[in-house]
């Protein structure tokens, strides 16, 4: 990975945890208030987002579940670093 | 089910080690107030509940909470890396140490493993939500910890 894409990355992935921690708490919102037209409206906003940013993370960066090892010659799924490695 | 998701909910970047805070910060993984009883107990309590807005959100807290335990790990985790034998041993953090290294392990600040005792679940859906209100009363269980952080150690 060369440092652009590297840092291509690290924003991909800010950007990801952002928007996940969004949904989350938006999620347990609507679990309450299931008919709330303005939540469900920003939730749809969200996830919409986070399906671009997911698909650019996975195929540039690298899997992000078990589902998205993209790359067919190696699995990336156990060789990435673990997000509590900060040390890399 | 559950699958894994290759990042934290929120992001731990310590660059300081501290044996002293690990000690106590360790409480929230294993301890009486932590995130692992935390999310045994939404996630078992499911089961009885009559009503899906209920079902839906103890389904979606007890798998928060589980991202939370993943946090205090990684907390834990860092808090202790690189650490000379005189930093340990001059630190609260020796006793643990003894019995764990720098693997990560539940236990209340105070040394004693989890327990499930921390948790009830009693299949009676009052019952159930009052204990979540007991147990999830973050403030009283976060005050003594953020206080800690606050002042240097």
């Amino acid at each position: 990975m060369d440092q652009n894409q590297s840092r291509d990355c690290k924003q991909l992935y800010a950007k990801l945890q952002r928007l996940d921690f969004a949904i989350v708490e938006l999620a347990l919102y609507l679990d309450s208030y299931p008919d709330n037209a303005a939540a469900l409206d920003y939730y749809g906003k969200l996830i919409a987002e986070r399906e671009e940013v997911a698909r650019a993370y996975k195929q540039g960066c690298g899997p992000m579940t078990i589902m998205d090892n993209k790359n067919p010659a190696l699995w990336e799924w156990g060789q990435s670093p673990w997000p509590w490695q900060n040390d890399q | 089910m559950w699958i894994y998701e290759r990042k934290l909910q929120y992001p731990v970047n310590i660059k300081t080690p501290n044996p002293k805070l690990a000690t106590a910060i360790i409480t929230q993984l294993g301890g009486p107030d932590g995130e692992l009883g935390a999310s045994l107990r939404y996630l078992n309590q499911r089961y009885s509940m009559p009503d899906k807005e209920i079902i839906g959100t103890l389904t979606d807290i007890g798998t928060e909470e589980l991202a939370h335990m993943e946090m205090i790990s990684a907390i834990v985790y860092q808090l202790t890396r690189n650490l000379s034998e005189k930093e340990i041993n001059e630190s609260p953090f020796a006793s643990y140490f003894v019995d764990h290294t720098t693997g990560i392990y539940p236990v209340s600040a105070a040394g004693v493993p989890f327990d499930t005792k921390y948790l009830a679940v009693k299949g009676d859906p009052i019952t159930d939500l009052n204990e979540d209100l007991a147990a999830d009363a973050a403030i009283t269980q976060q005050q003594p910890l953020l206080k800690m952080c606050q002042k240097p150690l």
